[in-house]
């Protein structure tokens, strides 16, 4: 781990990507030259074929190394740090030289945003390195992260010389806070610690799905699908795992679910959270690729003069629905379709 | 420094065991996205189903064999694209297998 971390400091230095950058031109267009007048250089294409090699082995095993252990699982902090981290931590001597790498990268650019804090006003103070790894550990194993890295050593080194500098107590943030903005920082520049792996995923329906299910003709005459709405914004439904995965259930086993709650406590989220989620191909069964068509009522119940009326519209559009194969209807102020009245 | 020497060896066992493994992997997914996004098996499941699910009475027979005529087809296409898909696949997993051979035989050209 320790040489791949090396390797890999030395190589995204920016004058060694000039480097690389300007040696794959000049070969490539040497090599192009020569074909163009009928010469086949072997050096040039040997030494181009070889650079590949190790830029495919760099790219793929040396940049996508993980470390040894979890933190939960390590007594030695160096064990848990990520590529990244390790890499400046080796190379620097300095704990100052390491953070004044670190606050040059987007991630430690994030945490000092929140946190209100200017990059003129870093106070470097040189603490062991040993202290500030172990500290950076314990700020993992506390956020419950799975290894070490820049930010929460940048993290650790400011609250480790908060008793010298003030910083954050100048900036009226509390350590809690500043833990928040960590785990901010952490949840939105995950890749350090996932990093991503080769997969071609493939969401929405296929070329042939509108072929199979069927018509939604007089259905879409009193009711609105929520799917292309809800697929222009990605919807978050922070708080609400439990009730979704109880409705997620109960539509697995084909019930009906009223959903019962005060307004804006997140009922409308949960249902475009199934709506993207089953678009995006994420539940199987009967609620892959589902539309959730949801019900206008005052459409629905418009132009009709009696209850025979109503029923005539009803049986059409349930009939329609149950050879759609493909559709959930969401009824909104469900109690307001029988009339104030029958809600007592 | 010990490292450093073993970077051949890590080289070797990244080239011929490891990055083989993730391409068969990254293929796996890609043929499964193939098969999503061309429905190729929901066609096959619906062959003799009708056409957009039609149930109204004198439109079935109709429906399923417009559904037939059409899916026969796209299945057809389908299988073009796939078997493509499968022999650029191979092609790529063999080139990049026998890369390290060709960069040495180069110098012997």
């Amino acid at each position: 781990m320790e040489i791949y971390a090396k390797i890999y400091y030395f190589y995204e230095k920016i004058i060694v990507k000039i480097i690389r950058f300007t040696l794959v031109i000049s070969l490539s267009g040497f090599i192009t030259f020569s074909f163009l007048n009928h010469l086949f250089p072997k050096i040039p294409i040997f030494l181009f074929s070889v650079i590949l090699l190790w830029e495919v082995f760099f790219e793929f095993k040396i940049a996508r190394i993980k470390p040894r252990v979890q933190t939960l699982e390590t007594k030695n902090p160096l064990d848990s740090f990520t590529l990244p981290i390790l890499s400046i931590f080796l190379s620097k001597g300095k704990t100052t030289d390491i953070i004044k790498e670190l606050s040059k990268k987007p991630q430690t650019a994030f945490m000092l945003k929140k946190a209100n804090i200017l990059p003129d006003e870093i106070q470097f103070t040189e603490i062991d390195k040993k202290e500030i790894a172990a500290f950076a550990l314990e700020l993992v194993k506390t956020l419950k992260g799975k290894y070490i890295t820049t930010m929460d050593i940048f993290a650790a080194y400011f609250l480790l010389t908060e008793e010298k500098t003030k910083l954050l107590f100048n900036k009226n943030l509390k350590k809690e806070e500043f833990l928040h903005i960590l785990y901010w920082a952490r949840t939105g520049f995950d890749y350090e610690e996932n990093s991503k792996s080769l997969k071609v995923n493939f969401s929405g329906e296929g070329l042939a799905e509108e072929w199979v299910f069927g018509w939604t003709i007089e259905t879409k005459k009193y009711m609105i699908d929520l799917t292309p709405e809800v697929l222009s914004r990605k919807p978050m439904s922070l708080g609400r795992e439990e009730e979704y995965n109880q409705t997620v259930e109960a539509l697995y086993k084909g019930t009906s679910v009223i959903l019962v709650g005060e307004t804006g406590c997140g009922k409308e989220s949960l249902i475009e959270d199934l709506a993207y989620e089953s678009f995006a191909g994420k539940l199987n069964g009967d609620l892959y690729h589902q539309k959730i068509f949801q019900l206008m009522v005052d459409a629905f119940l418009a132009g009709t003069a009696n209850q025979g009326d109503l029923q005539e519209r009803l049986d059409s559009v349930i009939a329609e629905i149950s050879h759609a194969g493909n559709v959930i209807i969401y009824i909104p102020n469900f109690e307001a379709i029988l009339g104030g009245s029958t809600f007592r | 420094m010990a490292g450093l020497f073993l970077l051949p060896l890590s080289f070797l066992k990244f080239w011929f065991f490891e990055a083989p493994s993730a391409i068969l992997h990254f293929f796996v997914s890609l043929n499964k996205a193939f098969f999503q996004l061309f429905s190729l098996p929901l066609l096959i499941k619906t062959y003799f189903k009708p056409w957009k699910n039609e149930y109204r009475q004198g439109l079935v027979g109709f429906s399923i064999a417009m559904g037939m005529f059409i899916k026969t087809f796209v299945i057809f296409a389908d299988l073009m694209l796939f078997i493509l898909l499968l022999v650029i696949e191979i092609f790529v997993f063999t080139v990049f297998l026998i890369w390290p051979f060709i960069t040495v035989y180069i110098l012997f050209i």
